[in-house]
């Protein structure tokens, strides 16, 4: 109960400081907006956006704007000073960690909400309410995942050379299982293939459960020094 | 000042207690020498050229001389695996145990199978331009996930050498390690869920599909390369080891 409520705290206090100075969310949020406009203009001369292109386009700008954004949530704390406060606090690490996690989710939560419709105006909207719920749910998902890996990646390189790059690039490889199932349903969603088995889903979730696990276990070995 | 355990875990990594240890390299080398060279001489004079099922086609599909690459291409993923496994197997250890030691293992696996890595990419896109006529193919999940596989070590390499200090280095190191264990079934199970798969697959629940001489060939081959593979991670361990004991015999003389 004391973890919960420490994690809660410390998602307070990170959502405050970013609703008080959104230098992340903005710049996340710019970086995904401009990508859509740069692929639609891309693709001016064609006319048309496929259902390939949509997918593809959507879940680029989804992973780039979490590396950009909240991503970057263990790096400020360290940037900012913080960093030792947070850890001579007497609380757990693993409530560290949780906190820290849900408040990159939210983040990238509060980001996509904006950055998917701005996908279906500027690039192509999916087929029918369906395929907006599959979309949405999807994001969602991928949204908990990506916190989680970032969290951990922001964690193991906080002591390294040019942390804030390297963050992001270790993330990558490690979020491309969610970007090949995320891509597949948003096929699904623009109706590009038939139908969306229940096993992408079982996937996204399980995905997020192990990292969830992964990075409330594992953040405390490499946060402690 | 000495890093705490340092000096603890020099000795027994150099000089290792029991039989087994000092055995087992010897016959991977000895395995090693003889059955490489043995398995390529058996590959392209005693195994004929194969038709191989299609996982999407379903009906067998000729292939042509290049064919001879899968007894390489394919031991050298096993080996790459085996690699990657012994890293994230002497990470866990490192981080149950704390013993420089461990951390000296990992990264040997984990270069190894960098190594085999390597080969395995670059001999599986010559075998795609002769049997699919193109390099590299997107379509084709399995490629995709060891591609992932080979990038999240490409980065672990990054992470590892941009860290200062040696037991943080080691521990972070140990970490990414093992979420690389992690990111193997993920890949695996992506491929499976997504749709297209165009790469030979020739062990399935019915067995192997092969003649005798192939599959004795690619058994062979598969041995050999393993073997190698742990020649040569022996072989960088005790370098590494080496380097790792003079290191703290300087540290220990400037202490004294």
């Amino acid at each position: 109960m004391r973890g919960a409520r420490v994690a809660w705290e410390i998602v307070r206090f990170d959502l405050g400081s970013e609703l008080r100075r959104p230098t992340s969310f903005l710049a996340a949020l710019l970086l995904s907006v401009g990508a859509l406009v740069a692929i639609r203009m891309a693709l001016a001369g064609s006319g048309t956006v496929g259902p390939s292109t949509a997918a593809g386009g959507l879940w680029v700008v989804v992973l780039f704007g979490m590396l950009v954004g909240a991503g970057n949530v263990v790096s400020f704390e360290r940037d900012a000073g913080t960093l030792d406060g947070l850890l001579g606090a007497p609380v757990t690490r693993s409530a560290i960690a949780l906190g820290k996690l849900t408040s990159a989710a939210v983040q990238a939560i509060a980001l996509h909400t904006l950055v998917v419709p701005a996908c279906f105006v500027l690039l192509e909207p999916p087929t029918g309410v369906r395929g907006i719920l599959e979309l949405a749910g999807s994001v969602l998902l991928a949204d908990i995942g990506f916190a989680a890996v970032h969290v951990l990646t922001g964690t193991l390189s906080l002591g390294a050379h040019g942390r804030a790059i390297l963050g992001a690039v270790i993330a990558l490889p490690l979020t491309l299982p969610i970007i090949v199932i995320g891509t597949s349903i948003a096929l699904g969603a623009w109706g590009a293939v038939t139908s969306i088995g229940i096993d992408h889903w079982l996937f996204l979730g399980s995905y997020d459960l192990v990292f969830m696990t992964a990075c409330v276990v594992l953040v405390p070995e490499v946060i402690v020094e | 000042m000495l890093l705490p355990g340092t000096i603890t875990c020099v000795q027994p990594v150099l000089a290792p207690t029991t039989s087994s240890a000092r055995v087992a390299p010897r016959i991977a080398a000895i395995v090693a020498l003889i059955g490489v060279p043995l398995a390529i001489v058996l590959a392209f004079t005693w195994a004929p050229i194969s038709t191989i099922r299609l996982a999407s086609a379903g009906a067998p599909v000729e292939y042509d001389f290049p064919q001879k690459i899968f007894y390489l291409h394919v031991p050298c993923a096993f080996a790459a695996y085996f690699g990657f496994f012994t890293g994230a197997w002497n990470a866990l250890l490192y981080l149950i145990r704390d013993r420089p030691e461990y951390d000296v293992r990992s990264y040997v696996g984990i270069h190894v199978g960098m190594v085999f890595g390597t080969a395995v990419l670059v001999t599986g896109s010559i075998w795609a331009r002769a049997a699919w006529g193109t390099w590299w193919s997107w379509g084709d999940r399995q490629l995709l996930v060891f591609l992932i596989l080979y990038l999240f070590y490409g980065a672990w390499f990054m992470l590892r050498f941009s860290v200062d200090g040696e037991r943080r280095r080691a521990r972070v190191s140990a970490v990414l390690a093992l979420l690389g264990v992690v990111l193997v079934p993920f890949s695996f199970v992506a491929i499976r869920i997504a749709d297209t798969l165009i790469h030979p697959i020739v062990i399935d629940r019915q067995g192997l599909h092969m003649t005798t001489s192939m599959g004795v060939t690619f058994m062979i081959s598969i041995v050999a390369f393993l073997s190698l593979c742990l020649w040569m991670m022996q072989l960088e361990a005790t370098v590494k080891v080496r380097d790792l004991r003079r290191r703290a015999s300087q540290l220990e003389a400037a202490d004294a």
